[in-house]
């Protein structure tokens, strides 16, 4: 209960509006394979802290490199390391396409 | 505040680092004392010191859990910084932040955020081995000289550099240096203030602590101020308002300090990388991690794996119980002349030695594998491969590796769970591991499978029941984990980040001794209160005595009558009544009681009941005769079989559930606290006897 009410007030955590289609991409909209770039990494708790001080900041490029069997967590490759993350934790992770940065 | 330097004259010195950039292998290099090492971040569960010697003085080394950032979202993490932050009994004098030479960025900003604390730091640049193999380099002096601090290139794992090492941590104890601390920015030094005015507190707090409330999420330092609850959003929100006002989200200008400061460190200072070990690493786990090998290799490994433990613990098991039978033997007759002693000895003390020693060989075997899956890098793939199925309880997929052993035998298994480093989800996995069905769950399956479902039903309905009963354990662990968590712990959703560390070769001298040592332990924090435990369960059943009861070859009448009239036998006639709505009469009662200390005896127990004495074996088809021949004597029952199918089921069924094992309360008392011992036993007991009544009560109406 309480921790909704954190997101609410937390400015870094965008609201849902409900425009699916105008949704910035995570990496877990991401394929198997597929580069791209951080953009911003959104604030759930430490959670948000926790990603950068892995090395997941913006503008660290990424790939993706394969999902548990079972769908979930997933494997990311950011340079110098390889990283495990559950779905949950990559919804936080904005990404834009290699190409377009 | 207690430095212990200035009371003792012993310095401390704190190893902090990433997970896995070899603390622990430093820490046993400079010790000598040998601690956990393993590629799998996050083993070093809580802090261990040892001591090192340095120019003839002693000097106490600290081994920190493995953090990323000081704004630590993990219990484990927050050791660390609750140690850094000099708030614990053990202030280093000196921290050594062990860094990964090729990954120097990131290592980097730990040291940076320790260093604003205003804690003295050398950098010690490990798997220069590596860096070197590769054709790479580093350059320390540069990189030294702009940080100001001294930065030693070392290998922990094969011991290069460490005279540079000890040079500068015996310089440094001298004289204190400090790293470079980065220039924060105006809106930074005003929200400072700002949280300093707000906090109205009498407790002193340094503008580094303060900049670590205004920058992490919930900070320790505000239960340090003990700033009510209600208040403390908006007491931090004030102080924040400033950097806000500024346009920078003050969650991220930290990182983006450090960042700047640390680029300009770094300038032509490394040119190395790890970029082909990942590559090689990424080759492997194509296969390792793939949707379907990667799950059928894990299932083979596995299967190996607790195959060999199984087959090879068996044969050193059986030694150990002959060895301990012969040495009650050879005991028994020197101390003949005095029966009490002779069963004191005997049946006490020796059988309970006898039963502790017993689960060494398991123990050494799964503390080698599990050394040899952590070293290689494998656990963190089992883990990656199988969060699915526990993240939803509140367990994570470190948690696989200890259910799946404490099929074997909890006592181990929860042993295994060291290497979960979530606490919450590690204190979960304890207290669900005794749940899966054990291999001392199995004579008593058998004996009462082979003697109610298998001749009225046949062999197809008895293996299904034994396969159905040792499922059984694992299908309510996984749903009572998911209470646990939600209810009573109230954790919130647990994050499960990981490093997947790069495959690497074990290093046999590391394994065989964190087997060793795993054993060690396990005697010297398990075993005497076992023992104890089982001379106290010995006077139970031995007083009051009867006379000849205990004597080698004694009548099994006798024999029968001494177990009625102990105390354990008066304990289970007045019992009766709570087991009577699950069927048991009172000899099954006094069974279970028996069986508290160590289910497996519930067998040889019956035996002596059913007046067939100590030695039958479940194999046996005697104990199931006498079993089915037994009617009840008196009551609304009087003259009809006490063992019905559901009788037999609710048994079963009781046993599968109920926390009928001392040794491993004592170890779950020894790793997570005496309170959780007593949860654990009190819900598995409480579970066993609400399962079996339901068990007798609804398979009655049916059968
Ligand atoms: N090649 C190499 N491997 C190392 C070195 N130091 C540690 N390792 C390995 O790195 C892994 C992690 O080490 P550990 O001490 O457990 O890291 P911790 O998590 O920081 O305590 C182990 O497999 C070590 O054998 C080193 O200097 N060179
Ligand atoms: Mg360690």
């Amino acid at each position: 209960m309480k921790k909704r009410l954190q997101h609410k007030m937390d400015p870094a955590v965008p609201q849902s509006t409900g425009e699916a289609s105008k949704r910035r991409r995570t990496v877990n909209d991401l394929a198997p394979c597929e580069q791209a770039k951080v953009t911003a990494i959104h604030h759930d708790e430490g959670m948000g802290q926790r990603l950068m001080s892995l090395g997941l900041v913006p503008g660290c490029p990424l790939q993706f490199v394969r999902s548990a069997p079972l769908g979930d967590p997933l494997m990311i490759k950011i340079p110098g390391c390889l990283l495990c993350l559950r779905r949950a934790e990559a919804r936080l992770v904005e990404i834009e396409d290699e190409i377009a940065a | 505040m207690g430095n212990r330097r200035a009371t003792t004259g012993i310095a401390t010195v704190a190893l902090i680092g990433n997970p896995n950039t070899g603390k622990s292998t430093l820490f046993n290099r400079l010790t000598g004392s040998r601690q956990r090492i393993g590629n799998y971040p996050g083993v070093t569960v809580a802090k261990k010191s040892g001591r090192m010697v340095l120019d003839g003085r002693e000097v106490d080394v600290l081994d920190l859990p493995g953090a990323y950032s000081l704004a630590a979202s993990s219990p484990d993490e927050r050791i660390s910084s609750d140690v850094l932050a000099g708030r614990g009994e053990d202030v280093p004098d000196l921290t050594i932040c062990v860094v990964d030479s090729r990954q120097l960025a990131r290592s980097l900003q730990l040291a940076c955020q320790i260093a604003d604390l205003g804690v003295p730091m050398i950098i010690a640049l490990n798997f220069m081995d590596e860096v070197v193999a590769s054709g790479q380099s580093v350059n320390a002096t540069l990189l030294s000289e702009r940080l100001g601090v001294p930065v030693i290139p070392i290998s922990a794992r094969k011991g290069q550099g460490l005279d540079g090492l000890y040079r500068a941590i015996g310089e440094c104890l001298q004289t204190p240096v400090f790293l470079r601390s980065p220039q924060w920015p105006e809106c930074v030094q005003t929200a400072t203030e700002a949280l300093r005015n707000q906090l109205k507190t009498n407790i002193h707090l340094s503008d580094a602590e303060l900049r670590r409330i205004l920058f992490d999420h919930r900070s320790s330092y505000l239960d340090l101020v003990g700033c009510p609850d209600g208040e403390r959003k908006q007491i931090v929100e004030k102080g924040r308002a400033p950097i806000r006002e500024a346009g920078i989200d003050p969650y991220s200008i930290e990182m983006v300090v450090f960042q700047k400061l640390i680029s300009e460190f770094l300038e032509g200072v490394t040119r190395a990388d790890n970029h082909a070990q990942i590559q090689m690493t990424g080759r492997i786990d194509s296969i390792l991690t793939h949707r379907f090998f990667g799950l059928l290799i894990f299932a083979g490994l596995m299967f190996l794996v607790f195959e060999a433990i199984y087959t090879l613990s068996g044969p050193a098991m059986d030694l150990i119980d002959t060895v301990f039978s012969w040495l009650g033997e050879v005991v028994g007759n020197f101390l003949a002349p005095v029966p009490v002693f002779q069963s004191l000895v005997c049946d006490g003390i020796i059988a309970g030695a006898g039963g502790v020693v017993v689960f060494l060989p398991q123990i050494f075997l799964l503390f080698f594998f599990v050394s040899l899956l952590e070293d290689t890098g494998y656990m963190a793939r089992a883990a990656f491969l199988m969060d699915k199925l526990f993240g939803w309880c509140g367990l994570n997929g470190k948690s696989f590796v200890p259910l799946l052993s404490s099929y074997a035998c909890a006592v181990p298994g929860i042993f295994a769970t060291r290497t979960i480093e979530n606490p919450r989800a590690r204190l979960v996995t304890v207290l669900v591991a005794p749940l899966m069905s054990c291999s001392a769950r199995l004579p008593v399956y058998l004996l009462l499978i082979g003697a109610f479902i298998e001749p009225v039903w046949g062999v197809g309905a008895a293996s299904l029941t034994l396969f159905a009963l040792q499922m059984l354990g694992l299908l309510v662990a996984l749903p009572l984990a998911w209470v646990v968590s939600r209810f009573i712990f109230k954790t919130p959703r647990q994050p499960f980040i990981m490093e997947m560390p790069p495959y690497r070769l074990p290093v046999a001298k590391d394994v065989l001794w964190r087997m060793w040592m795993g054993g060690k332990e396990f005697l010297q924090r398990a075993g005497t209160i076992i023992v104890v435990i089982s001379v106290i369960i010995w006077a139970l059943l031995y007083f009051p005595h009867k006379e000849g009861a205990h004597e080698d070859g004694a009548d099994p009448v006798v024999q029968a009558e001494q177990i009625e009239q102990s105390f354990l036998g008066r304990a289970g006639h007045a019992l009766q009544p709570i087991f009577a709505p699950a069927g048991f009469d009172w000899k099954i009662t006094v069974g279970v009681l028996a069986s508290f200390p160590a289910r497996e005896v519930i067998v040889s127990t019956l035996g002596i009941i059913y007046r067939l004495g100590g030695d039958v074996e479940d194999s046996d088809g005697a104990l199931a005769d006498a079993l089915r021949a037994e009617r009840w004597p008196d009551g609304p029952h009087k003259g009809q079989p006490v063992f019905t199918l559901p009788v037999a089921l609710a048994i079963m069924v009781f046993f599968a559930f109920c926390m009928q094992c001392s040794s491993t309360l004592v170890v779950i008392a020894r790793e997570v606290g005496t309170r959780y011992a007593v949860l654990t036993f009190v819900y598995m007991t409480t579970l066993a006897w609400v399962a079996a009544v339901a068990v007798y009560q609804t398979t009655s109406l049916f059968l």
